[in-house]
């Protein structure tokens, strides 16, 4: 068996060789079909992943009615979008709570450059002392900040936030007169907070209410009273000045469901800041009315993330039956030219035939020429995909901070190793054509 | 490297039989409506070692006559017999088989392969059994090229026609078959060319006592041969 195939082999070759430039064009259109299919599934698997990789240290997140996407998307993903307030009591209540490790405030809106200013708490910087810094230290005073592990900001560095984001183009022209030194760097996660500058949420608070926000001339007056003010926890109701969101670390799971359930969405209960946001415009509201009841919403980003995934399923399919449909196309127009081109060697054939050539030796030298052009195709389509989803991913990731690196799994191999199969198949075809023709006919 | 197998033919009794659409010449043999008679019950016999010419217009059934005695072609009747060897009672395996030990083909267009060089054309039946060639084909094969005095390594393409049947010739012979068939060898070529070409397959099928018919309408070709067939009328008749 292994001998019907390798005999023919040297001419295979040769006929392929002396063929190149039409080889090299099939098989790239080959190629560039496997791909396409091999990029959507490699990409879509990758943002999925790096979705879930970015929500793994929020357990719970805590908004004022709204949108539950647009609140993870803030939070988990730090996609500047306006989110309505919670009430001022809501995070002194989940702090009591027994079951709440640690539940910190997350307040955006500021930017320098293209870095989103997070103002939060030490334990969210920290993860309950789950992260260790990779240089510095978290800060200690309300003019100290960290940044992520993609901030091309030094350690002693000083930076002015400007109020909104480049990136969104939200900035409203304004640049707080506060400057923050950064004391510390977060280790890499991948994520978009990779590219976040966190501060105190009290500095936030004293900015957007003017405590902090001296004018540009005394600047150092205004940084020696806030160092010398306590960060928290535990915040009052009184020191709190607005937060859009709150990420809670639960003890347990079912801390986790209790918390979840105590401040999910009813809407019954009235309440929220309606109208009061970060988004950074000029509607932001941090120092207005606190009033208002406990109304929140409640999510756990999973939940989010599987409506997300149930979105980008739905295009995969589409995507991935695309990519089905070009590969058949392809696929099918190589077949018709391999079995036009076995039209111009009929006498080539029927030479050999007639010089005592095996059938077998026939159906083999053409099985394995179509062989090698699939299989080589679908080989290249899958180094291509792999390329294309890295191009495809990043030019994603690039917009929502991920670094994401796509990897080929069983399902890409799958892919090109069906489109191997269905081509070993489809060769057959010209195979047969070639050992049943009439021999005697071509050679009168 | 001699061979010793007989190869005399008995060809007996033969019908081959043509749709009329598929025959150009009138001067055959009708004998059922729509049917032409290329070979009517023919019969021919050949002493082992014979240098024939097969002789006759254009389309009177030469290469047909060929196909059949090199068992690509089936008659409707008859037999035909190189030695023991009954073509008709041989599998399609063993007739395979026996086409590339003891039959060796020369056609009117070379049919070489251009992506392979002199020598790798001249080597080429011995793939159909083996990934390589042994060593003693491979000299052979070189041998046989020095003797048609065309360059091992030469590219196919860039040769003249008289150079690419001169390597059809020593691909022909390279098995040493007991029977050569050629099919207007030298149609294709000058007639000075022709003439060579004609003697050096003679010559070399002489040397290994190869049986060689040569189909051809060439009459200074054919003046050459010991003997001239003629076939006409679905008979073919020594001139």
């Amino acid at each position: 068996m292994i001998n019907i195939l390798l005999n023919p082999l040297p001419l295979a070759i040769s006929e392929l060789r002396r063929h190149i430039f039409g080889v090299v064009i099939i098989v790239l259109l080959i190629a560039v079909a496997v791909a396409f299919g091999i990029a959507v599934s490699a990409s879509e698997r990758a943002l999925r992943q790096a979705c879930a990789r970015a929500a793994d240290r929020f357990d719970l997140v805590i908004g004022a009615p709204g949108s539950s996407a647009q609140l993870i998307l803030t939070t988990v993903y730090l996609q500047g979008a306006a989110i309505p307030l919670l009430a001022d009591d809501v995070l002194p209540r989940l702090q009591r709570d027994q079951g709440v490790e640690y539940a910190a405030p997350i307040a955006l809106g500021d930017s320098v450059d293209q870095y989103p200013v997070v103002g939060t708490s030490k334990d969210f910087v920290t993860d309950g002392s789950r992260i260790r810094l990779v240089e510095g230290r978290v800060f200690s005073t309300r003019s100290e900040a960290v940044v992520g592990a993609a901030v091309k900001l030094a350690i002693g560095a000083t930076f002015q936030p400007m109020h909104g984001r480049a990136a969104d183009q939200l900035i409203d022209e304004h640049k707080h007169s506060f400057k923050f030194n950064i004391v510390g760097r977060l280790p890499k996660t991948g994520t978009a907070w990779d590219h976040a500058i966190l501060v105190p949420i009290e500095a936030v608070w004293g900015i957007h209410t003017g405590a902090l926000s001296g004018s540009q001339a005394e600047p150092h007056r205004e940084q020696h009273h806030a160092a010398s003010e306590l960060l928290g926890p535990p915040w009052a109701s009184d020191d709190i000045k607005g937060v859009p969101a709150i990420v809670v670390r639960a003890k347990s799971p079912v801390d986790a469901y209790r918390l979840r359930a105590q401040y999910q969405y009813r809407p019954a209960a009235k309440s929220g800041r309606d109208g009061g946001n970060y988004g950074g415009n000029s509607g932001g509201n941090y120092g207005g009315d606190n009033s208002g009841g406990s109304n929140t919403m409640a999510v756990f980003p999973a939940e989010v993330l599987v409506e997300l995934y149930a979105v980008i399923g739905d295009m995969r399919k589409i995507m991935t039956a695309m990519s089905f449909a070009t590969q058949l196309i392809v696929l099918l127009s190589v077949l018709l030219v391999i079995i036009s081109a076995l039209a111009q060697r009929r006498q080539s054939v029927a030479v050999l035939r007639a010089m005592g050539s095996p059938a077998t030796f026939i159906f083999a030298l053409v099985w394995i020429q179509g062989f090698f052009i699939i299989g080589l195709g679908a080989a290249l389509g899958l180094v291509f995909g792999w390329g294309g989803s890295i191009i495809l991913v990043n030019a994603f990731a690039s917009d929502i901070g991920f670094n994401i690196v796509p990897t080929i799994s069983h399902r890409e191999w799958l892919l090109a190793a069906s489109a191997v199969l269905a081509g070993s198949i489809m060769a057959t075809i010209p195979s047969v054509i070639a050992w049943r023709q009439n021999n005697a006919a071509t050679l009168r | 490297m001699v061979r010793d197998v007989s190869a005399t033919l008995a060809l007996q009794d033969v019908l081959l039989q043509y749709r009329n659409e598929h025959i150009q010449s009138v001067d055959i043999s009708q004998t059922q409506a729509g049917f032409t008679n290329l070979l009517d019950h023919a019969n021919w016999t050949l002493a082992s070692g014979a240098q024939v010419a097969l002789c006759g217009p254009s389309g009177c059934g030469k290469t047909s006559l060929l196909n059949v005695l090199a068992g690509i072609e089936k008659p409707a009747s008859g037999s035909i017999r190189w030695g023991d060897v009954e073509l008709a009672k041989l599998s399609a395996r063993q007739q395979d088989s026996w086409r590339r030990e003891s039959l060796g083909l020369v056609f009117q267009q070379f049919h070489l392969f251009p992506c392979l060089s002199a020598l790798e054309n001249v080597l080429l039946p011995t793939r159909f059994v083996a990934l390589a060639p042994t060593a003693a084909m491979r000299e052979r094969a070189q041998t046989l090229l020095a003797r048609v005095g065309v360059r091992a390594n030469a590219d196919i393409s860039v040769l003249s026609r008289g150079e690419q049947q001169r390597v059809a010739v020593a691909r022909a012979l390279l098995m040493s078959p007991s029977v050569v068939l050629a099919d207007e060898p030298t149609a294709s070529l000058d007639t000075n060319t022709a003439q060579t070409v004609a003697t050096m397959l003679r010559d070399l099928c002489r040397e290994q006592r190869s049986t060689l018919i040569v189909a051809t309408h060439d009459r200074d070709i054919a003046s050459a041969f010991g003997a001239i067939y003629d076939m006409a009328n679905g008979k073919i008749t020594l001139r």
